[in-house]
């Protein structure tokens, strides 16, 4: 399937309003339609080298950014996100579409794609090494995915880890979605890096967005095999701190950062008990991205 | 101009999309999906062997609803041993209603049906007495507005959903199977005079043709029409349950309604089903009923997916939620209502409840 730039852009937008537009994440094929032009040119821009159609097809799902209602369009143009014609948020501005969508994406996931057991971490692979980057929100894991994004390692994931039955990661290759002071921080150590479209003030902050890789995106369909788990965790004065962590410890992390882990039952402790068994699990605590940085690559380069 | 609707056509011939027609597939799943059916479709292709005609990547999504529907039937049982346990210390029987009866029953509706809330009911003289109980087993009515107290309290069939403090499950506590202030004459009393015991735990149970006629009471006279197909799908599956087990079931059933005042309900469902579903209701014994309101029900109890919803759905949604507040409050009672709703609607200084993206 030829690449979203290689098509000519008014044949993706009038693809993405008339709904045969169909893009190629992984091992899920999305219809999105809208008839917001912002919103598909930040479409065009984030994922310019990922397989697309406009020629219709078969898709896993549908979503639509949509103008929010008629009687809203006049105090403020919204957009609104719409799986299967149902919107589970509140409308956004336009100007946030493309955040609404990443978040959607994730939503959608999260809430129909039970085949994995998905949990919320970054996934990164390097010498054959799978690294799941395992936090909570504002510990800096989007930001280190980045970094090593950007220095040579493999992005399958900046939000979601997809485990397979055969505990492989499975990859969800999309742009690293960066808040706040980490834009800039990434724009400073990495001039050459091309951020999408800002979308400032929305609820959790401004957002930009980091394109994947071309070499992560072309590899969107190998899976990658779970060695590392670490739990790193940012802040402006800590100490640099590795250290490694118990199975127990870990799986009890994950369960708490799981999407789906309830609702798989039985399955998702299995696969959970696997997967803390298969790898090894560390905490690292760093304020400097270089350390982080080199720390991850020894142990990796350890275990190739 | 809408495309036709695989949904709609599996659901009445049981026929899927060719195999070479990946897109209607593909629109098969988002509109299950939009239904809220889309577990009770993954299971019911598993069953006929047929889920991978669907493709890999989409019997892969299905596969991941089935585990989700079996354990999530497993989850409904373990948390009616925990109400179960709360409602011993009471000395009335406890009513299942609706999906939990279907899981505790084991009913074929109960297959892949998701749900939020258990629906239990008690009768109206010891309704305190249950909520006392689930209070002490960790369940209790978030805060509402004096409002919404009100309509609960005074003109409601249910007090306000309790949600226990922990687990965060829902019950809803009823004392009847429809609003008392409801403008038809509906016998929720012999219903739940005629409750039989489940032969699980203490819970009771409606019987057969009642429990029938409260799935179609509720599903024409409340306008929550989004889970409207799954609904009558329900109707569609006991119907054909309860007739395949007991003899001479629908003559039982229609004489049952005309009893308790939802003959017209009744005919009205059992008109639906049999159109989408194809529910072997006899022909002698339904009359050919297509007057304006089954008309405007059949657009808006259908698919519900932008590509394949009915024309005018929008319109029938609205039509049918003024009939529901019609049916359900006197005139007096509904003057009050919807002028609180509207003073409601146009200050600026209430709460409103807001949704944000995750």
């Amino acid at each position: 399937m030829p690449r979203l730039e290689e098509h000519l852009a008014p044949r993706v937008r009038s693809a993405v309003v008339n709904g045969s537009f169909r893009l190629e994440i992984g091992q899920f094929s999305i219809k999105i339609t809208s008839a917001i032009p912002e919103f598909a040119d930040a479409l065009i821009r984030l994922y310019a080298g990922y397989p697309a159609s406009v020629e219709g097809g078969a898709y896993d799902f549908d979503i639509a950014i949509s103008p929010a209602s008629f009687f809203r369009q006049w105090a403020r143009r919204n957009a609104s996100f719409v799986l299967s014609g149902e919107a589970p948020f509140l409308p956004m501005h336009v100007n946030h579409a493309h955040a609404l969508f990443e978040w959607g994406l994730n939503w959608t996931i999260g809430s129909y794609a039970h085949q994995y057991l998905i949990l919320h971490s970054a996934v990164m692979e390097k010498h054959g090494c799978g690294v799941l980057l395992s936090a909570t929100s504002g510990s800096g894991k989007s930001t280190l995915a980045a970094e090593l994004a950007l220095s040579g390692w493999r992005l399958l994931s900046d939000e979601l880890a997809l485990v397979d039955q055969k505990i492989r990661l499975v990859p969800c290759t999309r742009p690293v979605s960066l808040k706040n002071q980490s834009i800039d921080i990434v724009r400073e150590r990495h001039p050459e890096a091309l951020l999408g479209p800002v979308a400032a003030d929305t609820h959790k902050g401004t957002i930009a967005h980091l394109p994947a890789p071309k070499t992560s995106i072309s590899r969107s369909l190998d899976t990658a095999l779970p060695k590392l788990i670490v739990f790193p965790k940012w802040s402006a004065d800590a100490r640099f701190r590795l250290e490694p962590l118990g199975s127990g410890q870990a799986a009890m992390r994950l369960i708490d950062q799981s999407f789906n882990y309830p609702i798989l039952g039985r399955q998702g402790f299995e696969r959970l008990v696997e997967l803390v068994h298969t790898s090894e699990a560390w905490e690292m605590d760093y304020s400097s991205l270089d350390d982080a940085r080199a720390a991850l690559e020894q142990l990796v380069v350890e275990r190739a | 101009m809408p495309r036709t609707s695989p949904l709609l056509r599996f659901l009445s011939q049981g026929t899927l999309p060719p195999i070479n027609d990946g897109e209607s597939a593909s629109l098969l799943v988002a509109e299950a999906r939009a239904a809220g059916v889309q577990c009770r479709l993954a299971i019911n292709l598993e069953k006929d062997g047929k889920l991978r005609s669907l493709g890999d990547s989409l019997a892969e999504q299905m596969s991941g609803a089935i585990t989700q529907a079996n354990e999530f039937k497993r989850e409904v049982q373990r948390e009616l041993v925990h109400i179960e346990h709360a409602l011993s210390r009471i000395d009335a029987p406890a009513i299942l209603l609706k999906g939990a009866a279907y899981a505790l029953l084991d009913l074929p509706p109960a297959e892949g049906r998701l749900f939020s809330d258990i629906d239990v009911l008690v009768p109206v003289k010891h309704i305190a007495q249950a909520e006392a109980a689930l209070m002490l087993g960790g369940w209790s009515t978030g805060k509402l507005s004096d409002y919404d107290q009100r309509y609960y309290r005074q003109w409601a069939h249910e007090i306000p959903p309790m949600i226990h403090h922990r687990r965060g499950t829902t019950i809803d506590l009823h004392h009847s199977l429809v609003m008392p202030t409801c403008r038809l004459r509906v016998d929720s009393e012999a219903m739940i005079a005629a409750a039989i015991p489940s032969g699980l735990g203490k819970w009771y149970r409606l019987r057969d043709e009642d429990m029938v006629l409260h799935a179609a009471a509720h599903l024409l006279m409340n306008s929550e029409f989004h889970r409207g197909l799954r609904d009558l799908w329900d109707i569609d599956l006991l119907y054909r349950h309860f007739d395949a087990n007991t003899s001479g079931f629908a003559t039982r059933l229609f004489s049952r309604a005309q009893q308790v005042g939802l003959q017209g309900i009744l005919e009205h469902t059992l008109v639906l089903t049999k159109k989408v579903f194809g529910t072997p209701v006899p022909d002698d014994i339904l009359p050919k009923a297509n007057d304006l309101v089954l008309r405007i029900l059949a657009r808006s109890i259908s698919t519900r997916h932008p590509d394949t919803r009915p024309s005018g759905q929008n319109t029938a949604d609205a039509l049918l939620a003024i009939r529901e507040m019609y049916l359900r409050l006197p005139w007096r009672l509904l003057l009050v209502h919807l002028s609180h709703k509207a003073a409601t609607f146009f200050s600026p200084t209430e709460p409103v409840e807001t949704k944000t993206a995750a």
